[in-house]
Protein backbone atom coordinates (compact mmCIF):
# COMPACT_ATOMS: atom_id res chain seq x y z
CA UNK A 1 0.00 0.00 0.00
CA UNK A 2 1.27 3.37 -0.95
CA UNK A 3 1.40 6.07 1.19
CA UNK A 4 0.36 9.36 0.11
CA UNK A 5 0.83 13.38 0.42
CA UNK A 6 -1.84 15.19 1.33
CA UNK A 7 -1.15 17.14 -1.93
CA UNK A 8 -1.99 14.24 -3.97
CA UNK A 9 -4.57 12.94 -1.41
CA UNK A 10 -6.34 16.30 -2.48
CA UNK A 11 -5.65 16.06 -6.10
CA UNK A 12 -7.42 12.18 -6.63
CA UNK A 13 -10.68 13.88 -4.46
CA UNK A 14 -10.49 16.61 -7.15
CA UNK A 15 -10.23 14.12 -9.79
CA UNK A 16 -12.47 11.63 -8.16
CA UNK A 17 -15.22 14.92 -7.86
CA UNK A 18 -14.64 16.47 -11.56
CA UNK A 19 -15.50 12.21 -12.72
CA UNK A 20 -18.96 11.95 -11.55
CA UNK A 21 -21.35 14.65 -13.52
CA UNK A 22 -24.16 14.90 -10.95
CA UNK A 23 -21.03 16.87 -9.11
CA UNK A 24 -20.29 18.98 -11.20
CA UNK A 25 -23.72 20.19 -12.79
CA UNK A 26 -25.59 19.84 -9.61
CA UNK A 27 -28.79 21.14 -8.19
CA UNK A 28 -29.25 22.04 -4.77
CA UNK A 29 -31.78 23.29 -2.43
CA UNK A 30 -30.66 24.88 0.55
CA UNK A 31 -31.05 27.64 3.25
CA UNK A 32 -28.59 30.22 3.48
CA UNK A 33 -26.44 30.70 6.44
CA UNK A 34 -23.46 32.83 7.11
CA UNK A 35 -23.60 35.43 3.91
CA UNK A 36 -20.42 37.32 3.56
CA UNK A 37 -19.80 39.24 0.69
CA UNK A 38 -16.08 39.98 0.33
CA UNK A 39 -14.45 43.23 -0.50
CA UNK A 40 -13.05 41.36 -3.85
CA UNK A 41 -16.81 40.75 -4.25
CA UNK A 42 -16.93 37.04 -4.18
CA UNK A 43 -19.84 35.52 -1.90
CA UNK A 44 -19.37 33.32 0.34
CA UNK A 45 -22.38 31.04 2.46
CA UNK A 46 -23.29 27.80 3.95
CA UNK A 47 -25.74 25.75 2.03
CA UNK A 48 -28.03 24.00 5.33
CA UNK A 49 -30.13 21.29 4.25
CA UNK A 50 -33.51 22.49 4.44
CA UNK A 51 -35.72 19.34 5.20
CA UNK A 52 -37.67 19.10 7.47
CA UNK A 53 -37.51 17.51 10.95
CA UNK A 54 -33.88 16.31 10.40
CA UNK A 55 -31.71 16.35 13.47
CA UNK A 56 -28.72 15.69 11.55
CA UNK A 57 -28.64 19.17 8.95
CA UNK A 58 -25.71 18.27 6.51
CA UNK A 59 -23.67 21.76 5.91
CA UNK A 60 -21.79 22.52 3.09
CA UNK A 61 -19.63 25.44 1.72
CA UNK A 62 -20.42 27.69 -1.06
CA UNK A 63 -18.93 30.29 -2.40
CA UNK A 64 -19.86 32.50 -5.72
CA UNK A 65 -17.15 34.15 -7.45
CA UNK A 66 -17.46 37.79 -8.94
CA UNK A 67 -18.22 37.37 -12.26
CA UNK A 68 -21.24 35.05 -11.27
CA UNK A 69 -22.54 37.45 -8.69
CA UNK A 70 -22.40 40.26 -11.07
CA UNK A 71 -26.04 38.70 -12.68
CA UNK A 72 -27.12 38.04 -8.89
CA UNK A 73 -31.19 39.35 -8.99
CA UNK A 74 -31.20 40.04 -4.97
CA UNK A 75 -29.25 40.57 -1.94
CA UNK A 76 -28.46 36.79 -0.27
CA UNK A 77 -28.86 36.72 3.05
CA UNK A 78 -29.07 34.07 6.32
CA UNK A 79 -32.10 32.12 6.07
CA UNK A 80 -33.42 32.64 2.72
CA UNK A 81 -34.05 29.75 1.10
CA UNK A 82 -32.93 29.14 -2.32
CA UNK A 83 -31.74 26.76 -5.43
CA UNK A 84 -28.21 26.67 -6.26
CA UNK A 85 -26.65 25.66 -8.96
CA UNK A 86 -22.85 24.77 -9.32
CA UNK A 87 -19.95 22.43 -9.48
CA UNK A 88 -18.20 20.67 -6.53
CA UNK A 89 -14.71 20.82 -5.64
CA UNK A 90 -12.60 20.73 -3.40
CA UNK A 91 -10.26 23.95 -2.09
CA UNK A 92 -6.73 21.85 -0.96
CA UNK A 93 -5.60 24.95 0.36
CA UNK A 94 -7.81 24.82 3.04
CA UNK A 95 -8.95 21.23 2.60
CA UNK A 96 -12.65 22.04 2.71
CA UNK A 97 -15.44 20.79 0.32
CA UNK A 98 -17.13 23.82 -1.59
CA UNK A 99 -19.78 23.98 -3.98
CA UNK A 100 -18.96 26.78 -6.53
CA UNK A 101 -22.19 28.66 -7.53
CA UNK A 102 -22.77 30.20 -11.37
CA UNK A 103 -26.85 30.75 -10.51
CA UNK A 104 -28.78 31.19 -7.34
CA UNK A 105 -32.50 31.96 -7.00
CA UNK A 106 -34.55 32.29 -4.18
CA UNK A 107 -37.27 29.60 -3.36
CA UNK A 108 -40.75 30.40 -2.96
CA UNK A 109 -40.64 34.13 -4.28
CA UNK A 110 -38.67 34.90 -7.77
CA UNK A 111 -35.79 36.83 -8.03
CA UNK A 112 -37.04 39.72 -9.26
CA UNK A 113 -39.75 40.28 -6.91
CA UNK A 114 -37.42 39.88 -4.02
CA UNK A 115 -34.79 42.02 -5.76
CA UNK A 116 -37.49 44.21 -5.87
CA UNK A 117 -38.66 43.87 -2.27
CA UNK A 118 -35.17 44.50 -1.10
CA UNK A 119 -34.44 47.72 -2.96
CA UNK A 120 -37.47 49.31 -2.52
CA UNK A 121 -37.01 48.31 1.34
CA UNK A 122 -33.43 50.35 1.14
CA UNK A 123 -34.71 52.93 -0.89
CA UNK A 124 -37.90 53.62 1.89
CA UNK A 125 -35.24 53.23 4.27
CA UNK A 126 -33.09 55.93 3.13
CA UNK A 127 -36.15 58.29 3.16
CA UNK A 128 -36.63 58.68 -0.75
CA UNK A 129 -40.46 57.75 -0.71
CA UNK A 130 -40.82 60.37 1.69
CA UNK A 131 -43.96 62.78 0.72
CA UNK A 132 -42.12 66.03 2.15
CA UNK A 133 -39.71 65.01 -0.59
CA UNK A 134 -42.22 64.85 -3.64
CA UNK A 135 -41.67 68.26 -5.62
CA UNK A 136 -44.99 69.74 -6.65
CA UNK A 137 -46.20 70.36 -10.34
CA UNK A 138 -46.27 72.90 -12.51
CA UNK A 139 -49.90 74.48 -12.75
CA UNK A 140 -49.64 75.46 -16.39
CA UNK A 141 -46.27 73.79 -17.85
CA UNK A 142 -45.09 75.94 -21.08
CA UNK A 143 -42.94 72.90 -21.98
CA UNK A 144 -43.35 68.97 -21.10
CA UNK A 145 -40.57 66.26 -21.73
CA UNK A 146 -41.82 62.61 -22.25
CA UNK A 147 -39.59 60.10 -21.76
CA UNK A 148 -40.89 56.63 -23.39
CA UNK A 149 -40.24 54.67 -26.41
CA UNK A 150 -40.43 56.24 -29.59
CA UNK A 151 -42.82 54.06 -31.40
CA UNK A 152 -45.09 52.94 -28.30
CA UNK A 153 -48.94 54.02 -27.44
CA UNK A 154 -47.96 56.12 -24.71
CA UNK A 155 -45.92 58.60 -26.84
CA UNK A 156 -49.40 58.95 -28.56
CA UNK A 157 -51.62 58.40 -26.02
CA UNK A 158 -49.56 61.01 -23.87
CA UNK A 159 -49.43 63.46 -27.01
CA UNK A 160 -53.52 63.61 -27.32
CA UNK A 161 -53.98 64.38 -23.94
CA UNK A 162 -51.76 67.18 -23.98
CA UNK A 163 -53.02 68.54 -26.99
CA UNK A 164 -56.53 67.77 -26.07
CA UNK A 165 -56.71 69.52 -22.95
CA UNK A 166 -53.03 71.83 -23.10
CA UNK A 167 -52.54 72.87 -26.30
CA UNK A 168 -50.26 75.64 -25.56
CA UNK A 169 -48.02 73.35 -24.02
CA UNK A 170 -44.62 71.97 -25.61
CA UNK A 171 -44.10 68.35 -25.85
CA UNK A 172 -40.25 67.12 -25.94
CA UNK A 173 -39.52 63.98 -26.65
CA UNK A 174 -36.61 62.02 -25.10
CA UNK A 175 -37.08 58.47 -27.10
CA UNK A 176 -35.53 55.67 -24.85
CA UNK A 177 -35.97 51.57 -25.04
CA UNK A 178 -38.02 51.10 -22.20
CA UNK A 179 -37.39 47.45 -21.93
CA UNK A 180 -34.66 44.87 -22.48
CA UNK A 181 -31.01 44.96 -21.41
CA UNK A 182 -30.05 48.15 -23.03
CA UNK A 183 -33.63 50.29 -21.45
CA UNK A 184 -32.01 51.39 -18.28
CA UNK A 185 -28.98 52.79 -19.84
CA UNK A 186 -31.35 54.14 -22.25
CA UNK A 187 -33.65 55.79 -19.50
CA UNK A 188 -30.98 57.23 -17.92
CA UNK A 189 -29.71 59.14 -20.89
CA UNK A 190 -33.03 60.18 -21.96
CA UNK A 191 -33.50 61.41 -18.40
CA UNK A 192 -30.73 63.38 -18.13
CA UNK A 193 -31.52 64.78 -21.84
CA UNK A 194 -34.68 65.91 -20.46
CA UNK A 195 -33.37 67.43 -17.45
CA UNK A 196 -31.16 69.63 -20.05
CA UNK A 197 -33.93 71.26 -22.26
CA UNK A 198 -35.60 73.49 -20.24
CA UNK A 199 -38.76 71.94 -19.23
CA UNK A 200 -41.30 72.25 -16.39
CA UNK A 201 -42.29 68.72 -16.26
CA UNK A 202 -40.86 65.21 -16.92
CA UNK A 203 -43.46 62.58 -17.61
CA UNK A 204 -41.76 58.75 -17.74
CA UNK A 205 -44.12 56.82 -19.20
CA UNK A 206 -44.48 53.11 -20.81
CA UNK A 207 -47.58 50.77 -21.76
CA UNK A 208 -48.19 48.01 -19.33
CA UNK A 209 -46.13 45.06 -19.05
CA UNK A 210 -44.91 42.26 -16.79
CA UNK A 211 -43.04 42.15 -13.94
CA UNK A 212 -40.22 41.08 -16.28
CA UNK A 213 -40.89 43.49 -18.94
CA UNK A 214 -41.02 46.18 -16.29
CA UNK A 215 -37.56 45.79 -14.74
CA UNK A 216 -36.27 49.24 -16.06
CA UNK A 217 -38.41 50.96 -14.09
CA UNK A 218 -37.70 48.86 -10.46
CA UNK A 219 -33.83 49.45 -10.97
CA UNK A 220 -31.85 51.22 -8.58
CA UNK A 221 -30.13 53.79 -11.14
CA UNK A 222 -33.19 54.68 -12.82
CA UNK A 223 -34.80 55.28 -9.00
CA UNK A 224 -32.06 57.28 -8.38
CA UNK A 225 -32.11 59.15 -12.25
CA UNK A 226 -35.55 60.34 -11.09
CA UNK A 227 -34.64 61.93 -8.15
CA UNK A 228 -31.53 63.58 -9.68
CA UNK A 229 -33.98 65.17 -11.89
CA UNK A 230 -34.39 69.16 -11.97
CA UNK A 231 -37.85 68.80 -12.95
CA UNK A 232 -40.57 67.35 -10.94
CA UNK A 233 -41.50 63.80 -12.45
CA UNK A 234 -44.78 62.09 -13.43
CA UNK A 235 -43.94 58.33 -13.30
CA UNK A 236 -46.67 56.95 -15.44
CA UNK A 237 -46.10 52.95 -15.93
CA UNK A 238 -49.11 50.77 -16.99
CA UNK A 239 -48.67 47.44 -14.86
CA UNK A 240 -51.19 44.53 -14.06
CA UNK A 241 -50.64 44.44 -10.63
CA UNK A 242 -47.41 45.71 -8.49
CA UNK A 243 -46.11 49.25 -8.17
CA UNK A 244 -42.67 49.58 -9.88
CA UNK A 245 -39.78 51.55 -7.90
CA UNK A 246 -40.16 54.56 -10.41
CA UNK A 247 -43.12 55.09 -9.15
CA UNK A 248 -42.45 55.09 -5.36
CA UNK A 249 -39.81 57.93 -6.28
CA UNK A 250 -41.68 59.54 -8.48
CA UNK A 251 -43.15 63.29 -7.47
CA UNK A 252 -46.55 61.80 -8.55
CA UNK A 253 -47.85 58.55 -10.06
CA UNK A 254 -49.86 57.39 -12.64
CA UNK A 255 -51.78 53.79 -13.17
CA UNK A 256 -51.04 55.07 -17.09
CA UNK A 257 -49.28 57.35 -19.15
CA UNK A 258 -52.54 58.94 -20.63
CA UNK A 259 -53.43 59.46 -16.52
CA UNK A 260 -49.77 61.00 -16.37
CA UNK A 261 -50.35 63.38 -18.88
CA UNK A 262 -53.48 64.38 -17.18
CA UNK A 263 -51.84 65.18 -13.97
CA UNK A 264 -49.05 66.94 -15.73
CA UNK A 265 -51.42 69.47 -17.37
CA UNK A 266 -54.69 71.29 -16.79
CA UNK A 267 -57.18 71.30 -18.49
CA UNK A 268 -57.89 74.95 -20.54
CA UNK A 269 -61.23 74.92 -21.00
CA UNK A 270 -61.75 74.32 -17.65
CA UNK A 271 -59.78 77.31 -17.08
CA UNK A 272 -61.35 79.52 -19.01
CA UNK A 273 -64.30 78.68 -17.63
CA UNK A 274 -62.90 79.21 -14.29
CA UNK A 275 -61.31 82.43 -15.22
CA UNK A 276 -64.61 84.25 -17.09
CA UNK A 277 -66.43 83.25 -13.92
CA UNK A 278 -63.99 85.40 -11.86
CA UNK A 279 -63.90 88.07 -14.45
CA UNK A 280 -67.53 88.08 -13.91
CA UNK A 281 -67.11 88.25 -9.97
CA UNK A 282 -65.12 91.18 -10.75
CA UNK A 283 -67.24 93.18 -12.81
CA UNK A 284 -70.01 92.03 -10.57
CA UNK A 285 -67.93 92.75 -7.15
CA UNK A 286 -67.51 96.63 -9.13
CA UNK A 287 -70.53 96.99 -9.91
CA UNK A 288 -71.45 95.61 -6.33
CA UNK A 289 -69.46 98.61 -5.11
CA UNK A 290 -70.78 101.18 -7.00
CA UNK A 291 -73.90 100.39 -6.27
CA UNK A 292 -73.78 100.08 -2.25
CA UNK A 293 -72.17 103.63 -2.79
CA UNK A 294 -75.04 104.89 -4.67
CA UNK A 295 -77.10 102.96 -2.10
CA UNK A 296 -75.34 105.34 0.50
CA UNK A 297 -75.72 108.41 -1.47
CA UNK A 298 -79.60 107.79 -1.94
CA UNK A 299 -80.32 107.32 1.70
CA UNK A 300 -78.31 110.78 2.08
CA UNK A 301 -80.14 112.57 -0.58
CA UNK A 302 -83.71 111.16 1.33
CA UNK A 303 -81.92 112.37 4.75
CA UNK A 304 -81.34 116.22 3.65
CA UNK A 305 -84.87 116.20 1.85
CA UNK A 306 -86.75 115.43 4.87
CA UNK A 307 -84.71 117.93 6.35
CA UNK A 308 -85.49 120.85 3.47
CA UNK A 309 -88.66 120.71 2.05
CA UNK A 310 -89.05 119.62 -1.74
CA UNK A 311 -90.34 123.49 -2.44
CA UNK A 312 -87.35 125.38 -0.02
CA UNK A 313 -85.05 123.34 -2.13
CA UNK A 314 -86.99 124.63 -5.40
CA UNK A 315 -86.92 128.27 -3.86
CA UNK A 316 -83.41 127.71 -3.38
CA UNK A 317 -82.76 126.51 -6.98
CA UNK A 318 -84.34 129.49 -8.35
CA UNK A 319 -82.41 131.81 -5.58
CA UNK A 320 -79.15 130.21 -6.74
CA UNK A 321 -80.03 130.64 -10.46
CA UNK A 322 -80.92 134.09 -9.02
CA UNK A 323 -77.85 134.75 -8.12
CA UNK A 324 -75.86 133.10 -10.94
CA UNK A 325 -77.42 135.96 -13.08
CA UNK A 326 -76.52 138.66 -10.56
CA UNK A 327 -72.86 137.92 -10.26
CA UNK A 328 -73.14 138.20 -14.40
CA UNK A 329 -74.49 141.19 -13.91
CA UNK A 330 -72.16 142.54 -11.42
CA UNK A 331 -69.14 140.94 -13.45
CA UNK A 332 -70.29 142.77 -16.42
CA UNK A 333 -70.73 146.56 -14.38
CA UNK A 334 -67.82 145.75 -13.14
CA UNK A 335 -66.08 145.31 -16.44
CA UNK A 336 -67.59 148.14 -17.92
CA UNK A 337 -67.00 151.21 -14.55
CA UNK A 338 -63.34 149.88 -15.30
CA UNK A 339 -63.25 150.28 -18.76
CA UNK A 340 -65.03 153.49 -17.95
CA UNK A 341 -62.80 154.64 -15.33
CA UNK A 342 -59.94 153.37 -17.97
CA UNK A 343 -61.75 156.13 -20.70
CA UNK A 344 -61.42 158.92 -17.78
CA UNK A 345 -58.30 158.52 -16.95
CA UNK A 346 -57.18 158.43 -20.50
CA UNK A 347 -58.94 161.89 -20.92
CA UNK A 348 -57.33 163.08 -17.61
CA UNK A 349 -54.54 161.76 -18.48
CA UNK A 350 -54.88 163.49 -21.82
CA UNK A 351 -55.10 166.88 -20.19
CA UNK A 352 -51.95 166.72 -18.53
CA UNK A 353 -50.21 166.26 -21.74
CA UNK A 354 -47.60 169.47 -22.48
CA UNK A 355 -49.57 171.19 -25.69
CA UNK A 356 -53.36 171.76 -23.32
CA UNK A 357 -51.59 173.29 -20.36
CA UNK A 358 -49.36 175.39 -22.68
CA UNK A 359 -52.92 176.85 -23.88
CA UNK A 360 -54.31 177.24 -20.77
CA UNK A 361 -51.23 178.88 -19.29
CA UNK A 362 -51.92 181.49 -22.48
CA UNK A 363 -55.67 182.00 -21.53
CA UNK A 364 -54.83 182.41 -17.95
CA UNK A 365 -52.21 185.59 -18.88
CA UNK A 366 -54.60 186.85 -21.44
CA UNK A 367 -57.16 186.98 -18.52
CA UNK A 368 -54.56 188.46 -15.79
CA UNK A 369 -53.46 190.85 -18.99
CA UNK A 370 -57.14 192.12 -18.81
CA UNK A 371 -57.40 192.12 -14.75
CA UNK A 372 -54.89 194.25 -14.89
CA UNK A 373 -56.05 196.55 -17.27
CA UNK A 374 -59.36 197.30 -15.72
CA UNK A 375 -57.41 197.68 -12.46
CA UNK A 376 -55.30 200.67 -14.18
CA UNK A 377 -56.10 203.90 -13.63
CA UNK A 378 -55.38 205.18 -17.18
CA UNK A 379 -58.44 202.83 -17.88
CA UNK A 380 -60.61 204.88 -15.32
CA UNK A 381 -59.61 207.87 -17.46
CA UNK A 382 -60.55 206.46 -20.81
CA UNK A 383 -63.66 205.73 -19.82
CA UNK A 384 -64.51 209.87 -19.14
CA UNK A 385 -63.03 209.89 -15.50
CA UNK A 386 -60.39 212.36 -14.44
CA UNK A 387 -57.64 212.96 -11.79
CA UNK A 388 -57.74 216.00 -10.11
CA UNK A 389 -54.58 217.32 -7.73
CA UNK A 390 -53.30 220.58 -6.34
CA UNK A 391 -50.86 221.37 -8.40
CA UNK A 392 -48.57 223.06 -5.62
CA UNK A 393 -48.34 219.11 -3.69
CA UNK A 394 -49.65 217.02 -6.36
CA UNK A 395 -52.49 216.34 -3.39
CA UNK A 396 -55.44 214.27 -5.54
CA UNK A 397 -58.13 216.39 -4.32
CA UNK A 398 -61.31 214.36 -2.93
CA UNK A 399 -63.42 217.05 -1.07
CA UNK A 400 -64.03 220.38 -2.36
CA UNK A 401 -63.91 222.22 1.07
CA UNK A 402 -60.28 221.32 1.13
CA UNK A 403 -59.73 223.29 -1.59
CA UNK A 404 -58.85 227.62 -1.88
CA UNK A 405 -60.07 230.16 -4.43
CA UNK A 406 -57.33 230.90 -6.19
CA UNK A 407 -55.47 227.47 -6.19
CA UNK A 408 -53.75 226.16 -9.06
CA UNK A 409 -55.42 222.62 -9.80
CA UNK A 410 -53.86 219.84 -12.74
CA UNK A 411 -56.30 217.99 -13.88
CA UNK A 412 -55.38 214.45 -15.88
CA UNK A 413 -57.71 213.29 -18.57
CA UNK A 414 -56.73 210.43 -20.54
CA UNK A 415 -54.52 212.21 -23.02
CA UNK A 416 -53.28 215.38 -21.60
CA UNK A 417 -53.71 217.73 -18.40
CA UNK A 418 -55.53 220.87 -17.90
CA UNK A 419 -53.95 223.69 -15.79
CA UNK A 420 -56.64 225.63 -13.83
CA UNK A 421 -58.12 228.09 -11.19
CA UNK A 422 -60.31 227.93 -8.57
CA UNK A 423 -62.99 230.49 -9.09
CA UNK A 424 -65.56 229.18 -6.76
CA UNK A 425 -65.45 226.34 -4.21
CA UNK A 426 -69.03 224.29 -3.29
CA UNK A 427 -68.80 222.46 -0.38
CA UNK A 428 -70.98 219.06 0.19
CA UNK A 429 -73.99 220.74 0.91
CA UNK A 430 -74.70 222.33 -2.31
CA UNK A 431 -73.64 219.96 -4.89
CA UNK A 432 -74.24 216.39 -5.27
CA UNK A 433 -71.40 213.97 -4.92
CA UNK A 434 -69.67 214.17 -8.50
CA UNK A 435 -65.94 215.59 -7.57
CA UNK A 436 -64.80 217.87 -10.39
CA UNK B 1 -53.22 93.27 10.08
CA UNK B 2 -49.51 93.72 9.08
CA UNK B 3 -49.47 95.63 6.09
CA UNK B 4 -47.17 95.20 3.60
CA UNK B 5 -43.45 96.70 3.43
CA UNK B 6 -42.51 93.01 2.85
CA UNK B 7 -45.23 91.87 0.51
CA UNK B 8 -43.25 91.85 -2.61
CA UNK B 9 -43.75 88.17 -2.76
CA UNK B 10 -46.90 87.76 -2.20
CA UNK B 11 -50.24 88.25 -4.74
CA UNK B 12 -51.59 90.94 -3.40
CA UNK B 13 -48.66 93.45 -4.52
CA UNK B 14 -46.79 92.20 -7.83
CA UNK B 15 -47.31 92.98 -11.10
CA UNK B 16 -50.04 90.65 -13.24
CA UNK B 17 -47.35 91.11 -15.70
CA UNK B 18 -44.80 88.90 -13.95
CA UNK B 19 -47.09 86.37 -12.57
CA UNK B 20 -47.63 82.70 -13.44
CA UNK B 21 -50.61 81.21 -14.15
CA UNK B 22 -51.35 80.47 -10.13
CA UNK B 23 -50.20 83.51 -8.32
CA UNK B 24 -52.27 85.93 -10.52
CA UNK B 25 -54.94 83.77 -9.98
CA UNK B 26 -54.49 83.71 -6.31
CA UNK B 27 -53.93 87.44 -6.46
CA UNK B 28 -57.39 87.81 -8.51
CA UNK B 29 -58.80 85.68 -5.96
CA UNK B 30 -57.51 88.61 -3.07
CA UNK B 31 -58.97 91.40 -5.26
CA UNK B 32 -62.59 89.75 -5.14
CA UNK B 33 -62.91 89.27 -1.99
CA UNK B 34 -61.80 92.70 -1.05
CA UNK B 35 -63.78 94.02 -3.46
CA UNK B 36 -67.16 92.07 -2.84
CA UNK B 37 -66.59 92.67 1.17
CA UNK B 38 -67.36 96.77 -0.32
CA UNK B 39 -65.56 97.97 3.00
CA UNK B 40 -63.07 99.68 0.83
CA UNK B 41 -62.78 103.39 0.28
CA UNK B 42 -63.25 104.63 -3.61
CA UNK B 43 -59.90 105.07 -4.78
CA UNK B 44 -59.01 102.16 -3.26
CA UNK B 45 -61.86 100.51 -4.95
CA UNK B 46 -60.94 101.60 -8.20
CA UNK B 47 -57.39 100.77 -8.22
CA UNK B 48 -58.21 96.93 -6.95
CA UNK B 49 -60.87 96.98 -10.01
CA UNK B 50 -58.38 98.03 -12.34
CA UNK B 51 -55.48 95.20 -10.29
CA UNK B 52 -58.48 92.95 -10.55
CA UNK B 53 -59.00 93.43 -14.44
CA UNK B 54 -55.36 93.28 -15.39
CA UNK B 55 -54.64 90.01 -13.60
CA UNK B 56 -57.98 88.65 -15.56
CA UNK B 57 -55.99 89.69 -18.39
CA UNK B 58 -52.52 88.11 -17.09
CA UNK B 59 -54.82 84.75 -16.92
CA UNK B 60 -56.35 84.84 -19.91
CA UNK B 61 -53.20 85.50 -21.82
CA UNK B 62 -51.49 82.88 -20.37
CA UNK B 63 -54.26 80.48 -21.48
CA UNK B 64 -54.47 82.08 -25.05
CA UNK B 65 -50.71 80.98 -26.36
CA UNK B 66 -50.72 79.55 -29.42
CA UNK B 67 -51.35 75.57 -29.93
CA UNK B 68 -47.58 74.28 -29.44
CA UNK B 69 -45.44 71.37 -31.64
CA UNK B 70 -43.91 68.34 -30.75
CA UNK B 71 -40.40 68.30 -30.66
CA UNK B 72 -37.84 65.51 -30.28
CA UNK B 73 -34.83 65.72 -28.03
CA UNK B 74 -31.68 64.21 -29.26
CA UNK B 75 -28.23 64.57 -27.67
CA UNK B 76 -25.72 66.83 -29.90
CA UNK B 77 -22.23 66.09 -29.78
CA UNK B 78 -22.09 68.44 -26.74
CA UNK B 79 -24.56 66.20 -24.56
CA UNK B 80 -26.47 69.42 -25.20
CA UNK B 81 -30.10 68.80 -25.92
CA UNK B 82 -30.78 68.97 -29.63
CA UNK B 83 -34.38 69.49 -30.67
CA UNK B 84 -36.31 68.76 -34.01
CA UNK B 85 -39.44 68.44 -35.11
CA UNK B 86 -41.72 65.55 -34.69
CA UNK B 87 -43.83 63.28 -36.53
CA UNK B 88 -46.04 60.48 -34.74
CA UNK B 89 -46.27 57.01 -35.51
CA UNK B 90 -49.42 57.13 -37.56
CA UNK B 91 -52.20 56.11 -35.28
CA UNK B 92 -53.56 53.35 -37.36
CA UNK B 93 -51.83 50.57 -35.73
CA UNK B 94 -54.50 51.40 -33.23
CA UNK B 95 -54.62 50.61 -29.09
CA UNK B 96 -53.66 53.03 -26.07
CA UNK B 97 -50.96 51.71 -23.91
CA UNK B 98 -53.54 51.92 -21.04
CA UNK B 99 -55.37 49.12 -22.35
Amino acid sequence: MRVLQVGELASLIKAALVAEPELQDAYVEAELGDCHLSSAGHWYFNLKDCRPGGTDRSVLRAAMFRKEARTLQFEPRTGMRVLAHGSVSIYPAAGSLQIYLDRLEPQGVGALALAFQQLVARLEQEGLFAPERKRPLPFLPRRLAVVTSRHGAALRDVVHVVQRRCPITEIVVAPTLVQGDDAVREILAALELAGRAAVDVVLLVRGGGSLEDLQAFNSEAVARAIIACPFPVVVGVGHETDTSVADFVADRRAPTPSVAAELAVPDLAGLRVDLSRRSLRLRRGGEAWVAGERRQLVATEGRLSRLAPALRLATGRIDLDLRQVRLAQAVRRLLSRERTGLGARLGLLQAQGPGRRLLQAREEFAGRVGRLEALSPLAVLGRGYSITVDDADARVLRDASEVRLGTTLRTRLQRGQLLSQVSEVRPESEGGSNGA
Amino acid sequence: MERDQTATEEPGSAEPEGMDYESALAALDLVLVSLEDGQVPLEQAMGLYERGVRLVRRCSGLLDGAERRVTELTAGGDGLPRERPLVLDSDEEGGSADG
